[in-house]
């Protein structure tokens, strides 16, 4: 069952690698291929170790009280900037198709970072008053 | 003999290669097990729904696309961008739980075992891949050398295959990592004063959701306000709907000469006041682009049916619409059964009320129910009968 499923899946990825090089002129090829091994290289040499080195500075210097919430807010800002990236560097704006990327990117961005954080304080603030409340009760 | 050679070997595992070199309990196979599924179901909506937008551009002779819900072809697409941009935290978080096995020791520890690793590159690529050249896409630029819309579907292809080998792989891995709960009795699933196992995933849900937030509106109109990095809002743009290619990029200008040909058994030529004319039919009808955004409009104009029946042009047969566009590689399309036909494609002259604007496609454009927008041809001034 499962060598099959395995087989199943080098016929995909095979019909994938063939139809990529009989559709692609070789300098698409050699494009596609930086794209292709460059993702996973830029991943795992050098964004991985920079969110290590990160999580390193942040256990080191961070207070265990707050750290699990700014360990989060630092998470879910980073999916937001990856996301953010291509708008933000106005490189898709051209001013004759000015209904094509129409908003303040630099804006939005911003707000909806500050909205990420200002909500970990209130959860923050909220679980803290509740841990304190218990506390006095016990 | 033996025993100095592995020595030797032992004296190379170092940083990273260390047993003990990544000390959080969050790496763990339960962890990656969970995303790994929550990513396995993402990739396989995006797969299916690449795949029906791919053969909507091609559309092949055994594809019978209804046209009606009308807006079947907006969930999909719409679905297609939302689950590849969800994609991206989930998968770096997918990679962060299982970045120390990229530190495996020994690296290979038979032939089958170096393949399967092998093909991680594939699957690590491939998915790095598609959600990179994707969003990029949508954010309109085109930092490479090839066909995004081929080198896209391909490298799915491979993306999808390498999964399927993993999945196979890690059969095992997968059904005790998400069989396990996150914390047992008596285990510590954190460092003192850290993220627990469970508030991680709760973490990389609400990264999700908020990616989620901050792009969806740009295809679920309600929620558009939220959709601060949407690249589009369905009430900006002329005659409040956005554009995707304007007159100047397309290179065209109104023309007072202008002709619509029908070419059929009796080929029609008629002016912008003949088509005016004509019976008009009102429609509300939504763009819905390729790149994942759409809006809704309401479009008034000829019915395709009735200029197909003054060029006598037969019931089942497909036609071609060519636009004013001498470039491009989208200045034709083809119309099939049942859109032809059907009473709410119109060649539009009016939109929101208003005379169609250049950018919209003046004189007039296509409006098909659920079609691709990139299908929807402006400047129409031939249809032909094939």
């Amino acid at each position: 069952m499962r060598p099959a499923f395995a087989l199943t899946g080098v016929g995909l990825a095979l019909y994938g690698i063939v139809g990529l090089v009989g559709s692609t002129s070789q300098r698409g090829l050699i494009s596609a291929a930086k794209w292709f091994i460059g993702g996973a290289l830029v991943h795992d040499l050098l964004l991985a170790p920079v969110v290590l080195a990160i999580g390193v500075l942040v256990v080191r210097w961070v207070p265990g009280r707050i750290r699990p919430y700014v360990q989060a807010g630092l998470f879910i800002t980073a999916a937001l900037t990856l996301i953010a990236l291509p708008f933000l560097s106005g490189r898709g704006y051209h001013r004759t198709n000015p209904s094509a990327l129409p908003l303040n990117y630099g804006r939005g961005y911003a707000i909806a970072v500050a909205v990420v954080w200002l909500t970990i304080a209130i959860v923050a603030f909220v679980r803290s008053l509740r841990r304190a409340n218990s506390a006095d009760r016990s | 003999m033996v025993q100095r050679t592995n020595d030797r070997l032992t004296s190379l595992r170092r940083g990273p290669f260390k047993p003990d070199a990544f000390s959080s309990p969050l790496h763990t196979e339960r962890v990656a097990a969970r995303f790994g599924l929550a990513l396995g179901v993402a990739f396989a909506i995006c797969f299916l729904t690449g795949l029906v937008s791919h053969y909507m551009q091609h559309q092949p002779a055994w594809l019978h696309w209804p046209a009606s819900p009308v807006w079947l072809y907006r969930v999909t697409q719409g679905l297609h961008v939302a689950t590849g941009i969800a994609s991206i935290p989930l998968l770096a978080a997918k990679l962060w739980t299982v970045y120390p096995r990229l530190f495996t020791w020994p690296p290979a520890r038979s032939v089958v075992h170096a393949l399967e690793r092998g093909s991680l590159l594939l699957l690590v690529g491939g998915s790095v891949f598609e959600v990179s050249t994707g969003l990029i896409n949508v954010a309109r630029f085109y930092p490479w050398a090839f066909f995004f819309t081929s080198t896209h579907y391909w490298v799915a292809w491979i993306t999808i295959g390498a999964l399927v080998i993993h999945v196979a792989a890690k059969a095992t891995e997968i059904r005790r990592g998400l069989s396990t709960p996150l914390r047992q009795s008596g285990e510590n699933d954190s460092r003192p004063g850290s993220l627990s196992r469970r508030g991680f995933i709760i973490t990389v849900s609400t990264a999700t959701g908020a990616v989620t937030i901050a792009t969806v509106g740009q295809t679920v109109t309600p929620l558009q306000d939220l959709a601060v990095l949407g690249q589009r809002h369905a009430d900006i743009g002329p005659q409040r709907l956005p554009v995707n290619k304007s007159a100047v990029e397309a290179g065209i200008a109104a023309d007072p000469a202008y002709r619509l040909v029908i070419v059929g058994p009796r080929t029609v030529s008629l002016t912008l006041e003949e088509l005016r004319a004509m019976p008009q039919h009102t429609v509300r009808l939504p763009i819905a682009c390729v790149e994942g955004w759409s809006a809704e409009a309401t479009w008034s104009g000829v019915r395709l049916a009735d200029l197909l029946d003054l060029a006598r042009i037969p019931h089942d047969a497909e036609v071609e619409l060519e636009s004013l566009q001498r470039k491009g590689l989208y200045r034709k399309s083809s119309v099939h059964t049942p859109q032809t036909r059907d009473h709410r494609t119109l060649l539009a002259l009016r939109l929101n009320g208003e005379e169609l604007d250049l950018d919209h496609g003046f004189p007039c454009r296509l409006i098909a129910p659920d079609r691709p927008g990139v299908q929807q041809t402006k400047w129409v001034c031939r249809v032909v009968a094939r």
